[in-house]
């Protein structure tokens, strides 16, 4: 930091002839600077995974689940998440707080898609596929709608798969699973998605 | 806290102004950028779904690392740092890059350059606005103010100080300014803006991205903005104020996931009192990638310039460009990059003003230019050899060579050392190149036969272009995870330096003579220095960046020659800017600015600040100012045919919605 402390010097040298008005610019300016400088810590995790938890509770704005997944107009919407993983902690910070259309968004971490079934939504990570043993099951019936990010998620019939094209994170959206699973998915969501009609 | 602890003491104040002045003995430059993502995370669940699709997931030390490891004094501004910054011009966005010197001519005319030769004439500066170039070899220079691109959505501005040759071309000489806007894919939606203030009192515009079957996206935009006078010297009104207008398109197709195509088109406008001009423009480029090491590039555009100006002259001017190249390895050690390239230019120039007289205003020229670049890694991963020629040919001094010879070397990962060579030329422009007008620079003399002349500079078919042998060197380090230090250090020999005054004639005429005065290769001189920058991330959501040049001119050549456009640089420059994510929903920016006395300017010390809001998920509001710490300052020493007012201090508001 001393570099800094050196570097900073010319920021609060005076030019000279100031004027009054200046002067009291130059205050506030500092004033303001000093009040802000407080730092803010946050936990490290890839920028991959902050923005797919981001997608993630972005993606509640843009789904309608059939009412019979919710115990009543108020009851939350839970996002499950499958296996010990790199963002829960992240996506629930992100979320804490939030309402879409009136319910709160709850965070939950699973240890089998068996866990699964009371959840309006369940991300599955590349790592912990495995977990799944090759099939979403009954999932597919259930409202759930189901997030990943491997091709052989999205053929399982997977309705979100995350893609990376260069290096920005992209969406396909399995159209006939979402209809399968009951979900009704909003035009503008589809808009930006590269939409898959292979059925499950 | 240095900051504000070194704010409160005056002493300490004065002490520390004293070792600035002593100097850091190198200098200046740094990786502007990248660690501004860092800064953002926090803020990912208040973004559209439209925005985090344009969040890039390359972590930020790998994207850091291709720019860590360019043997080039670079910097890039992210779209972040552009909208952090409260610019709402290009040139002010640039006075962000540690080592840039950009100045205020008046309210619509900028001096930009980099490592001197700076002034409302600077020639030396290559733009480009995706991979169009903006520098005109009418008068060999940017007109500012037709640069509207709205800085929404421009992807980056990528910074090179020093030559640029070798790849971009002839006048790369002090250095390479490339703007470059999203693809159509990555602006989808829609976004309003519209603000207003003293200085710049009014702005708006508006952009909707959508897309046309499933791989083609397009976006259509328009902007607005409205310009007050700004002060002379004396306090008097320099009755500047102007407005201008953008309007275009972008359209993007991925037939496949290694071909790109992208066809965009644009026209803007700028009205002063006594200057008006347009530009309208349209590009395509098609690209295909054949492997990780190979792909091709072609592109094509036109560009229409017009200017109506009431002091110089009524210029339109007509350019078509054409280029391709080619990337391909060569066993596992070489990467070659070779393309070439062709312009036609077709002007016509009118007179607007006796102090410009018009000879011969039709005119065309033309340039060929062909280059090849080989990348060598001497020892993988550690010794890299960069070696590369542009031959270029142009009507006025025809064959131009132009090789650049660079060296990476990586100690460590975190460490990289470069130095590098090259020759790069700028080569006259329509004004001193051949005898397309005159510039009157001065009051009529007394000269033979008691009469009198007026003097006049006029073009020289005879002239070299100018030649820049450059000598660079630069050390990246990043100590600890959260610092990063970029230092370049430059030795630049100019010769044939264009300029005017050495040898005239007396031409009599009634009622006036004119003293005849050619453009000549009359002057040659050095400049060193050199730029420092560091970046230090306190916390995520936290981001300094400190920056400091230095240098020094030397120019020789006979007395009677001007110095105009070899005016003297500020010595020093420094820059401090802070990007702080408040909350989840706020920002704010501050941005310091000190800058040494040029010939007619005194040092001027400044600072900008920006606090954004955001209101809802979709409604930004953000509160702006500018120049905060005087009235006004000037920023450019007088120069002939030109306006040169002061800076005033400046607010504004502005809301932005996306949705």
């Amino acid at each position: 930091m001393s570099s800094i402390g050196q570097l900073s010097a010319p920021t609060s040298g005076s030019p000279g002839h100031a004027s009054r008005s200046s002067r009291t610019a130059r205050l506030l300016v500092l004033a303001l600077v000093s009040l802000f400088f407080l730092p803010v810590s946050r936990a490290d995790i890839s920028k991959e995974y902050q923005l797919k938890a981001a997608f993630l509770y972005n993606f509640t704005k843009f789904v309608e689940w059939p009412s019979r997944c919710f115990a009543n107009a108020t009851s939350p919407i839970t996002i499950s998440i499958l296996g010990d993983n790199p963002f829960a902690e992240e996506l629930e910070t992100a979320v804490r707080g939030r309402r879409v259309n009136g319910r709160p968004v709850v965070v939950k971490v699973i240890d089998s898609i068996a866990q699964a079934d009371d959840a309006q939504v369940l991300f599955v990570a590349a790592k912990n596929e495995a977990r799944l043993g090759g099939t979403l099951g009954a999932l597919q019936q259930t409202g759930v709608l189901t997030v990943g990010e491997s091709r052989q998620f999205a053929a399982m019939g997977g309705i979100i798969t995350f893609t990376l094209q260069t290096d920005k994170v992209r969406f396909q959206i399995n159209q006939p699973a979402s209809e399968q699973a009951g979900l009704r998915i909003n035009a503008q969501l589809l808009k930006l998605a590269t939409v898959v009609h292979s059925a499950p | 806290m240095p900051l504000h602890r070194t704010a409160q003491s005056p002493a300490r104040r004065r002490l520390l102004r004293v070792r600035l002045h002593l100097g850091v003995a190198a200098a200046t430059a740094l990786l502007a950028s990248h660690l501004d993502a860092q800064t953002q995370t926090a803020s990912f669940a208040d973004l559209s779904i439209e925005e985090l699709m344009n969040e890039t997931v390359t972590s930020v030390s790998k994207k850091e690392q291709s720019l860590f490891d360019t043997p080039a004094a670079v910097a890039v501004l992210s779209n972040d740092d552009l909208r952090r910054s409260g610019a709402t011009t290009i040139p002010d966005a640039l006075r962000l890059v540690p080592g840039m010197d950009v100045g205020a001519v008046n309210s619509r005319e900028s001096a930009v350059s980099a490592r001197g030769f700076n002034g409302v004439f600077a020639n030396k500066l290559l733009v480009l606005v995706d991979g169009r170039a903006v520098y005109t070899s009418l008068f060999g220079g940017v007109y500012w103010d037709l640069e509207q691109t709205m800085l929404e959505d421009v992807d980056r501005i990528e910074v090179i100080r020093g030559p640029g040759a070798t790849v971009w071309g002839a006048n790369a000489v002090n250095g390479v300014i490339n703007v470059v806007t999203r693809s159509a894919r990555d602006t989808q939606g829609t976004l309003l803006y519209a603000g207003g203030g003293n200085v710049h009192q009014e702005m708006a515009g508006g952009r909707y991205g959508g897309r046309l079957g499933e791989n083609t996206y397009y976006r259509v935009f328009a902007g607005y903005q409205a310009n007050d006078d700004t002060p002379l010297a004396n306090g008097q009104s320099a009755n500047d104020h102007w407005f201008g207008r953008q309007g275009g398109f972008r359209l993007d197709h991925y037939p496949d996931p290694d071909t790109h195509l992208t066809w965009q088109a644009d026209a803007t406008d700028t009205r002063a009192t006594d200057s008006e001009g347009y530009n309208v423009n349209t590009l395509g480029r098609w690209t295909r990638r054949f492997s990780d090491r190979s792909g091709l590039e072609v592109q094509a555009y036109y560009d229409r310039l017009y200017r109506d100006e009431d002091n110089r002259s009524r210029p339109l001017s007509d350019t078509f460009d054409l280029s391709a190249h080619h990337t391909f390895g060569l066993g596992p050690r070489h990467d070659v990059i070779w393309g070439v390239g062709y312009r036609f230019i077709g002007n016509h120039i009118e007179q607007t003003t006796p102090l410009n007289p018009i000879q011969d205003g039709d005119f065309q020229r033309q340039l060929f230019n062909i280059f090849v670049q080989d990348e060598f890694k001497l020892v993988p991963d550690r010794l890299t050899l960069t070696a590369g020629l542009k031959v270029e040919h142009n009507d006025y001094t025809g064959f131009e060579f132009q090789p650049n010879l660079r060296l990476t070397f990586k100690p460590t990962k975190d460490q990289t050392l470069w130095a590098a060579i090259s020759r790069a030329v700028r080569t006259p422009d329509s004004v001193d190149g051949r005898n397309t007008l005159g510039v009157v620079v001065g009051a009529p003399v007394v000269g033979p036969g008691a009469g009198l002349y007026a003097p006049e500079v006029v073009g020289n078919s005879a002239l070299k272009s100018e030649v820049l042998w450059a000598y660079e060197m630069g050390y990246r380090i990043m100590p600890v995870k959260r610092v990063s230090i970029d230092l370049a250090v430059f030795y630049n020999d100019y010769s044939d330096l264009i300029t005017f005054g050495e040898t005239s004639t007396f031409v009599p005429g009634i009622p006036v003579g004119t003293l005849v005065i050619p453009w000549g290769n009359s002057l040659e001189g050095q400049t060193y220095g050199g730029e420092v920058a560091v970046t230090v991330s306190p916390t995520e959501s936290w981001r300094l960046i400190a920056g400091y040049s230095l240098m020094f001119q030397q120019i020789y050549g006979p007395a009677a020659a001007s110095r105009a456009l070899a005016a003297r640089p500020p010595a020093q420059q420094f820059t401090l800017r802070s990007a702080h994510d408040l909350t989840k929903r706020a920002n704010l920016e501050v941005q310091f600015r000190y800058v040494d006395p040029i010939d007619g300017v005194p040092a001027y010390f400044t600072a900008d600040i920006r606090l954004a809001y955001r209101l809802t998920d979709r409604l930004e509001l953000s509160l702006v100012g500018q120049n905060l710490l005087d009235d006004r300052h000037p920023e450019q020493a007088s120069a002939p045919i030109t306006v040169t007012s002061e800076v005033p201090r400046g607010y504004y508001a502005k809301l932005t919605c996306r949705f």
